[in-house]
């Protein structure tokens, strides 16, 4: 009895649909899965603003934020950094995070070096966006808009590690003086 | 009905005979394992001392070595120090730096 209605099928078993990328008798090409069309943008697709999206004007990178600037976006790098960067970079950027201290080879360069200090901002968002030697890309960990507030504490690392006397405050001058 | 041990149905050569195989049987199996363990430890590759694998070496104690290394990570984000007191360059706190950047933008780091 079982194996007879087993083989009883409903009309909706057999829909006429295609599987994924099943062949297609019906188009032309004999794909069923279609191709964009020419001049269309998937919707939050657009990157109509170059600087933006790319770090990059003309294939020059950027040498501005083109976010505003604020303090609150830079907490929130921070997070962001301490998140996904701090496990290679290392919490100071100093390129010493405890995957390569536990043996990674091809660990990243020291934010602190000269290069990287003279690079513009867009180089980073673009390293971040697309990424660079072993480094993975992050474009799908984080936003556009969190990753230029990674890229601006970056920039707040790098000067946190080597900056003038005079960005000390008198205050903490006199203590530091002091100090042998 | 005379006294003494049972003789028809025993013979005491067989008992002799059974340990006289057994001792040789235990000195050949001694001796040919013997031979097989020197033949082996003769291509046996000596094994490197635990002291001198290349860093990093297995973790003794995970915790201290990660809360050493976050207070060192804190010390150096959270404090006013000297890199180089000739040139006047100076470390400062990842706060004043933060606010540093907020004020003078992102090309404000002296290069």
């Amino acid at each position: 009895m079982l194996f007879l209605l087993a083989g009883c099928r409903q009309p909706m078993a057999n829909q006429p649909k295609y599987q994924p990328l099943e062949a297609s008798s019906f188009f032309v090409d004999g794909r069923s899965a279609r191709p964009v069309p020419a001049g269309t943008v998937a919707r939050g697709h657009l990157n109509e603003d170059s600087a933006l999206q790319t770090g990059k004007i003309n294939g020059e990178f950027v040498d501005t934020l083109p976010i505003p600037m604020t303090r609150v976006m830079l907490e929130r790098g921070r997070q962001r950094y301490d998140i996904y960067c701090s496990p290679c970079h290392g919490k100071t950027g100093d390129g010493q995070g405890l995957v390569v201290v536990r043996g990674f080879q091809r660990g990243p360069a020291s934010f602190h070096i000269d290069r990287l200090r003279a690079e513009r901002i867009g180089y980073f968002f673009d390293v971040a966006t697309n990424g660079f030697g072993a480094m993975q890309d992050y474009a799908a960990q984080t936003t556009v808009e969190d990753r230029w507030a990674i890229v601006a504490y970056v920039r707040a690392l790098q000067l946190s590690q080597k900056a003038s006397i005079d960005d000390v405050p008198a205050a903490e001058r006199t203590t530091l003086e002091r100090q042998q | 009905m005379s006294t003494g041990h049972e003789t028809r149905d025993f013979k005491p050569i067989w008992v002799g005979a059974f340990v006289a195989v057994l001792v040789y049987a235990i000195v050949v199996v001694y001796m040919f394992t013997f031979t097989v363990f020197s033949h082996f430890k003769a291509g046996e590759v000596t094994q490197t001392s635990p002291g001198l694998f290349p860093q990093p070496r297995l973790q003794i104690d995970a915790q201290s070595e990660l809360v050493q290394m976050q207070a060192r990570d804190r010390e150096r984000l959270n404090s006013y120090g000297w890199i180089d007191r000739e040139t006047g360059t100076v470390r400062i706190p990842i706060e004043r730096a933060m606010d540093l950047v907020a004020e003078r933008g992102v090309n404000g780091v002296a290069k």
